[in-house]
């Protein structure tokens, strides 16, 4: 099944079990949003799929005191990068009105971010950006296959605390199997064994990086949620090989904070990897001069591992 | 009659000892006061039902009194004790009481346009007969998410009613300084399409009648914006001591239209109370609020395991 369709089926699952979620986003009743994810959806779920505004603070806002009400609102982000517009809403109230309320108030939302890098969108459609919303209260998650996609969608849907669902849009479209487990928020998950070098990623690269290293003695943990981190794989990783190597398709937040972990608690040898520090281009070259590419990555793993 | 004025009396003295505590040096952080505005939530507030929500930006206690929050619990939440609203994790400018409709303060300005239009949104779902009423003052006019959201709640038609105060200064920024149009009820009538009404926000009768008006459409399913007209005799914070911005016209004004005096003289007017009435009233305020600061005081710090998401 495709990366996508995961999705849209357990939210349709869900949908039908439970009245209080609620769906709301630009163009999602008559396109099914940008993804298409909710096309066709309106007849099944009369007047649940709202069609907003372009308006994403005030959507996200209006999510948040629907959800304070005991709906769970699910809202879809055309591109990751216009959560900016949202940043008060999300960074500032749904992640701190539990705390805040002592527990008295709790925000079940969700927000599917899709971030769409290396597509020559340009500066403004192609940043990866979930660093910045890796925020105490904000539960922050990244699928890196159909199944996790599903499972991850899933335990969102079943818990209390608002949820930044990052997708991308590169992997829409992977095929993979998928089962009906939950993937509970938290856990990271070894995709490959190995003992010459550990290698950390999410998202995007997994499926990147799993073809690389598919013949070599390398170990992969798949971080899936990035807030809160799976401290204890990490540090089992780190202990387990000689070498980290840490790849993110941002500017090296999330891996110096992964970065971090490995070497307060072992003697590994830490590298990190992530795109260079410009505003993203949209021609094709440059582009690829400043994101990471499946070469660079090839390269930097062979000659880290020697 | 007895009740509006022992809540006039009640918030304007609330409001006094927690300026002394601050001088005691023993709440963490800053405040915002509301003097001269007190009639406003009182007078809205007294239409509303048990199950209807209310909330506020960062200009709190006023509005929090009127709901029928108890003092002591708001001392004991600046003072850090496990008896306040929310064990002092949330303080001044966050403060919340589901239980008593009041579903909290807000400090980033405008912030709870948003997320009370989304509380009116889950009752309209949930066809509920509640409505939602949110208090912002002139300031958060200008924030860009006050504009999206009063969009939507007209297009949406969610019952929820906006309280502006216009007290005509966003911290120490004139409102001829900081909108283009300074009759905000015509501003919001004419960009949104939601009705609106431009009141006396000193004179509690006045504000009694409108919002009951307002309050009435709100429940048949439609936004309603009042805009009050008052005067904030106080500094923006605690920390505006001077308040050397205000003109000398608006300070007398300020004191023309104190609320509390016009109140006062209206019912000694109408012969509805006498002065000893009255310094009974305020005598009995100030002793209970006395009490409830001392058993503010004397509650424990709320320990680390009280709150709930250090477990």
């Amino acid at each position: 099944m495709k990366y996508i369709d995961a999705i849209r089926n357990v939210i349709i699952n869900e949908m039908e079990n439970n009245e209080k979620i609620i769906v709301m986003g630009q163009d999602i009743r008559e396109w099914g949003g940008s993804s298409g994810l909710f096309k066709g959806l309106d007849k099944r779920f009369k007047g649940r799929i709202i069609n907003t505004p372009i308006s994403e603070a005030a959507t996200v806002g209006i999510g948040i005191g629907a959800a304070m009400n005991g709906m769970r609102p699910i809202i879809e982000f055309t591109f990751f990068d216009f959560l900016l517009c949202a940043a008060d809403p999300i960074i500032n109230h749904a992640a701190k009105i539990k705390a805040l309320s002592n527990g008295d108030f709790n925000v079940p939302l969700i927000i599917r971010g899709v971030l769409s890098s290396h597509r020559g969108y340009g500066a403004t459609h192609s940043q990866n950006l979930e660093y910045i919303f890796m925020c105490p209260g904000l539960n922050v998650v990244y699928p890196s296959n159909p199944d996790d996609a599903a499972g991850l969608m899933r335990y969102a849907l079943n818990q209390s605390d608002p949820v930044l669902f990052i997708e991308h849009k590169l992997l829409h479209n992977m095929e993979g199997g998928v089962t009906s487990e939950s993937v509970p928020f938290g856990k990271a998950k070894i995709r490959q064994k190995g003992k010459n070098l550990g290698i950390i990623t999410y998202g995007r690269l997994v499926p990147i990086v799993e073809r690389i290293i598919k013949d070599m003695d390398v170990e992969l943990l798949d971080l899936r949620s990035l807030n809160p981190l799976d401290k204890e794989s990490i540090i089992a990783i780190s202990r387990k090989t000689e070498k980290i190597l840490i790849i993110e398709d941002g500017i090296g937040f999330v891996a110096s904070k992964v970065a971090a972990i490995v070497h307060e608690n072992s003697n590994a040898k830490v590298k990190i990897m992530h795109a260079k520090e410009f505003p993203i281009p949209a021609a094709k070259n440059l582009e690829n001069y400043v994101l990471l590419t499946d070469d660079k990555i090839t390269e930097v793993i062979t000659s880290f591992i020697k | 009659m007895d009740n509006i004025l022992k809540k006039l009396y009640m918030i304007r003295y609330f409001e006094e000892k927690v300026a002394e505590l601050h001088k005691e040096g023993i709440v963490n952080g800053t405040d915002h006061f509301s003097t001269g505005q007190e009639a406003i939530p009182i007078g809205v507030c007294s239409h509303l039902r048990k199950s209807d929500i209310v909330t506020c930006g960062h200009r709190v206690y006023h509005i929090a009194l009127s709901c029928g929050l108890k003092p002591e619990k708001i001392f004991a939440e600046l003072l850090g004790k496990t008896t306040g609203y929310n064990k002092g994790y949330a303080g001044a400018m966050h403060f919340s009481s589901k239980s008593e409709g009041f579903w909290g303060a807000n400090g980033i300005v405008s912030a709870n346009v948003a997320i009370s239009s989304g509380i009116a949104l889950s009752l309209k779902v949930q066809k509920s007969n509640s409505i939602v009423v949110t208090f912002l003052g002139d300031g958060a006019t200008t924030q860009g998410i006050f504009h999206e959201t009063l969009n939507m709640a007209s297009l949406w038609n969610l019952p929820i009613l906006f309280v502006c105060e216009n007290n005509y200064w966003a911290q120490s920024t004139s409102i001829k300084e900081h909108s283009a149009v300074i009759d905000l009820a015509k501003k919001v009538k004419g960009a949104y399409n939601i009705e609106s009404l431009r009141v006396d926000g000193t004179d509690i009768n006045k504000v009694m009648k409108s919002s009951k008006i307002a309050i009435d459409k709100v429940r048949k399913g439609k936004p309603v914006f009042i805009e009050f007209l008052t005067y904030r005799q106080c500094g923006h914070s605690i920390n505006d001591v001077d308040k050397s911005y205000f003109t000398k016209e608006y300070i007398r004004k300020a004191k023309l239209n104190d609320p509390i005096i016009k109140y006062e003289r209206y019912l000694i007017k109408k012969k509805l109370i006498t002065r000893e009435k009255i310094e009974e009233l305020k005598k009995e305020i100030k002793e209970q609020l006395e009490k409830d600061l001392i058993a503010a005081k004397n509650a424990r710090l709320t320990e680390l395991n009280e709150i709930e998401v250090f477990k």
